[in-house]
């Protein structure tokens, strides 16, 4: 029967009356193809969203939460495509795959949520407060302050969970949530009138009896009077424009509670409640802890500043003035200022100080009219330098420097009250340098840009050896951007690559380990000597001999970027997304529940998609949809399109011939083949006859291969061919779609001789293939694979071979 | 040194503009994340330029732009849109603003967009002048 079809075929008649044969391909194989393509599409697209989401994260974007989510809630959706897709490709291989994914999926919601906030103490002494405990970045820092041992005025710090039980009890919550419902977004007067009614039911509420009880027990060691002061839990990037939190000085104890009230209740602007409008009321961010502190009976004080905040660099800058330092900022009273550098006070200046600030008796803060005895300088030489070595201490124990608030006894003994990171301001382009630098030998130039950043190393080629032989501080050069490159990234002082582009799996990498890299790079292999010291400048993808320390220096850092909360979400987010863990797929742990990100998610599955797609010949295609090619070569061939993979006019045609051919990867191997020509099997010698006669008596597959067709699925971009040239078995499949998804491979199955003669073969074309970069693997199996795992990669021509 | 009013509803990145503008050139920044409040505000006081985002709820940066020049046929009005917002920018230029950026921005482009506004401003100014004076001399 098969032999009668086979008949018809070659006579190229199919349609006979009566029972018409499909010339469409069968609808299981393009429905594979189909989520091949899916697939392709949504690597490619998350590539892409990854690179983008680093480039924003680390070339000085400004981004706000809108962006971050936006661009996680896309991602996810293209990941999910994209495990579908593998899911119906492969008739759910994969179960673990979408249990991964959904891990990796909650993992990354919830650091956009942000932490929820947990029960927790309601009340800490300052020398317990720690960062993630929702008492606010100052009362935290303060915490680290008093641990350093350094001189912090004796006090304890109310946790925002604090004021949450507050809200919850009192229903002050309800009531909030009520107000913003009921106040019109459209109308300002509305909102002003929300917040007072807000402000005033805080105020008419009892606070909870454990509140209220820890915070008279915590005030028992403390002086008679204390400062109370807002620690919020956004408090630089968020709502610190929103509303001048207050704070409160001099405050007797038993108003404590009340003073206290007065600070949560200081939230609720016009503008915070605008933003709850749309944003709702979340306490992860209407929250505040609040530090309370012995009060500090100050003669003088002021802010220092550990670096001059216009210029950077190595000056202190203190600034005093009489009494409280209430008006030590803010421009109403001209206050003292010093100039500190190399421990010297290089410029002192002081200040008019009209008027100055003393706690009252009753409480309170007293503005009164500086006496003229106390309108001469604040501070003495030695205090001053005091003030600076106590500001050292700080910005070496936090890495940055520091914008401190401090106050000074009558006795001359200096408190800290208050530190957080200066900022900086920077002239633009203070530190340009040209695209190519001057009186330099540039080795290549025009790269593309992989990884921001430079470095300077020996040049090493990647031969033979594999990367774990790759040296400490190196710059690896490579032919192609492979993703098991990334095994070297933690040695490696910067890469280049000839080939790849930026949204391969390795220049993430690259990119999340801040190795500089330049892809791209023609003919890198050929001008970087091994062994040569090159500076690899990958923000303008140049290469220059030798070590050009101009390029060496760190930019100027985007500090003030880095502390908005959107950035630092970012950082955390990706987390979830950028690293690859899954570089080896010959590896035991290439497997679906080892994927933690991402990016493993899309490399595992574009990985086993490749398998996936591989397999359709393997599972030997049906006859329908198949039409003969018809050439001048002895090549029994069955071609069957997938889509574009044949001019429209050979729509109907049983019999195509080569000039119908549109698949861009089969009309190259084709033109291959007829220039290479084949006559048919040759004659063989009579020993060789015998090996292939008794090897065919006894090995049934290679029976069975011999009675196979030839079948070549392709379509516009692809191929897979399984071809039989006399007793010589070998697959053929390609893609050829963007640089990064094209693959050739080729996997040969041995032929029918005895085992020498084929060892003999395959020995030769591994080292054919291996001089044309091809990866080769070789394979010892029992018998010609059905479902044997195969080895390919981005962008990688490889060869298998089987020696049966 | 000019003063400028930032309004966008996101308070990340109005903290962010303001950081950066303050941080990186001598302008004053006065920020609102409420479009209505900016719209108080440029009733009482007088900016140099007007930042603002285009998508708001309750006004958009549309309307603001609108009210701007309604106070002052001279307002500067750079807009923010949104990636893939397009027309919108499109339409806030026909309506008058004087330049637009996409989010995500780079700092260099937004500083370089007020750079260049701030010049554009003193050249009206002066311009005016000069026709005045110029009239002036004539009659």
């Amino acid at each position: 029967m098969a032999l009668g079809k086979l008949k018809k075929w070659l006579t190229g008649k199919r349609q006979l009356p009566g029972k018409p044969v499909s010339l469409a391909p069968p609808p299981a194989l393009l429905e594979r193809y189909r989520q091949y393509k899916r697939l392709l599409a949504a690597n490619s697209a998350i590539l892409t969203m990854v690179t983008d989401l680093q480039v924003k994260m680390n070339e000085g974007f400004l981004f706000d939460m809108h962006y971050v989510r936006s661009a996680c809630q896309r991602l996810g959706q293209e990941v999910e495509a994209m495990v579908a897709a593998l899911a119906a490709m492969s008739g759910g291989r994969y179960p673990g795959l979408e249990e991964a994914r959904r891990r990796v999926e909650a993992k990354i919601v919830q650091e956009l949520a942000g932490a929820p906030m947990r029960p927790g103490p309601l009340v800490l002494p300052l020398a317990e407060v720690r960062e993630g405990q929702f008492f606010g970045a100052k009362a935290e820092k303060l915490g680290d302050l008093v641990r350093l041992g350094l001189p912090v005025p004796k006090g304890f710090a109310v946790s925002a969970y604090a004021q949450k039980l507050f809200f919850e009890q009192s229903g002050l919550e309800d009531f909030i949530r009520e107000q913003i419902r009921r106040s019109h977004i459209r109308d300002l007067e509305s909102l002003k009138e929300a917040g007072q009614d807000i402000r005033e039911r805080v105020m008419a509420q009892e606070l909870p009896p454990e509140l209220s009880l820890a915070l008279a027990q915590h005030l028992e060691p403390l002086g008679p009077r204390v400062a109370v002061r807002s620690s919020a839990l956004q408090e630089d990037s968020l709502f610190s424009f929103a509303g001048q939190f207050e704070t409160f000085l001099n405050v007797p104890r038993e108003k404590v509670e009340e003073s206290y009230k007065e600070v949560l209740a200081s939230q609720f602007t016009p503008r915070v409640l605008y933003y709850c409008h749309t944003s709702g009321f979340a306490y992860q961010e209407l929250a505040m802890g609040v530090a309370v502190m012995e009060m500090v009976e100050a003669s003088s004080a002021g802010v220092l500043y550990t670096a001059d905040p216009r210029q950077g660099g190595e000056a202190a800058i203190i600034n005093a003035v009489c009494g409280l330092g209430s008006l030590a900022v803010g421009g109403v009273v001209e206050p003292d200022i010093y100039r500190v550098e190399n421990e010297q006070i290089v410029a002192r200046k002081v200040g008019e100080k009209t008027r100055m600030h003393l706690a009252a008796p009753e409480g309170g803060v007293l503005d009164l009219e500086t006496p003229p005895e106390r309108k001469g300088a604040c501070l003495e030489e030695s205090q001053v330098l005091t003030l600076h070595q106590l500001g050292a201490t700080l910005e070496e124990h936090f890495g940055l420097p520091q914008d401190i608030e401090w106050a000074m006894d009558s006795q001359g003994r200096i408190y800290l009250l208050q530190a957080r990171p200066l900022r900086i301001s920077r002239q633009l382009k203070t530190e340009y340098l040209p695209p190519k630098l001057k009186d330099a030998e540039v080795l290549l130039e025009e790269g593309i840009i992989a990884s921001r950043g430079a470095a300077a190393g020996p040049v090493y080629l990647l031969g033979e050896q594999g990367v774990q032989d790759v040296p400490q501080g190196a710059v690896l050069v490579t032919r192609q951007a492979l993703p098991e490159y990334a095994l070297a990234v933690g040695r490696v002082a910067a890469m280049v690559c000839e080939t790849g582009s930026p949204t391969t799996h390795l220049a993430t990498v690259l990119r999340e380990a801040g190795v500089p890299a330049v892809f791209g790079a023609k003919d890198a292999s050929h001008r970087l000597q091994p062994g040569a010291l090159v500076t690899v400048d990958a923000y303008y993808g140049n290469v220059y001999a030798g070590k050009r320390q101009e390029l060496l220096k760190p930019p100027p850092g985007d500090q003030v970027l880095r502390q908005s909360r959107a950035w630092k979400v970012l950082e955390r987010v990706l987390k979830h997304i950028t690293p690859l863990h899954l570089l080896d797929p010959r590896a035991e742990s290439f497997r679906p529940e080892n994927c933690t990100t991402y990016h493993d998610l899309t490399r595992f599955g574009h990985e086993k998609a490749m398998a996936e797609l591989f397999q359709i010949s393997a599972r030997g295609p049906e006859e329908d949809g198949s039409r003969r090619l018809s050439s001048n070569l002895p090549l029994e061939l069955f071609v069957i399109d997938l889509g574009g993979g044949l001019a429209p006019e050979a729509k109907n045609l049983a019999v195509v011939t080569p000039k119908h051919l549109r698949s861009r990867p089969f009309a190259a191997y084709w033109r291959g083949v007829e220039a290479a020509g084949w006559r048919g099997p040759r004659p063989v010698d009579l020993a060789g006859f015998m090996s292939v006669v008794m090897n065919a008596a006894t090995d049934t597959n290679i029976r069975e291969r011999l009675h196979e067709k030839n079948f070549a699925i392709i379509a516009a971009d692809y191929l897979n061919l399984s071809n039989r040239l006399g007793f010589h078995f070998a697959t053929i499949e390609s893609f050829l779609g963007a640089p990064e998804e094209s693959y050739a491979s080729l996997t040969f199955y041995g032929g029918g001789a005895e085992l020498e003669r084929r060892r003999r073969r395959v020995r030769f074309l591994c080292k054919v293939l291996k001089r044309l970069e091809f990866q080769v693997e070789l394979k010892r199996i029992p018998c010609p694979p059905a479902s044997a795992a195969m080895m390919r990669q981005l962008w990688r021509r490889s060869w298998n071979s089987w020696e049966g | 040194m000019g003063r400028i009013l930032a309004v966008d509803d996101e308070l990340d990145m109005l903290a962010l503009l303001k950081m950066i503008i303050e941080g990186y050139s001598d302008h004053q920044v006065t920020a609102t994340n409420n479009p209505l409040e900016a719209a108080e505000f440029l009733g009482k006081d007088q900016f140099d330029l007007i930042l603002t985002d285009l998508k708001m709820p309750g006004m958009d940066g549309m309307e603001l732009l609108a009210a701007a020049r309604k106070m002052d046929e001279d307002a500067l009005v750079i807009v923010i849109t949104a990636y893939g917002s397009l027309e919108s920018a499109e339409e806030a230029m026909a309506q008058g603003a004087f330049d637009f950026i996409t989010k995500p921005f780079r700092k260099e482009q937004i500083l370089l967009a007020i750079d260049k506004a701030m010049r554009w401003r003193e050249m009206v100014r002066q311009n005016k002048e000069m026709k005045k004076r110029l009239e002036g001399e004539k009659s």
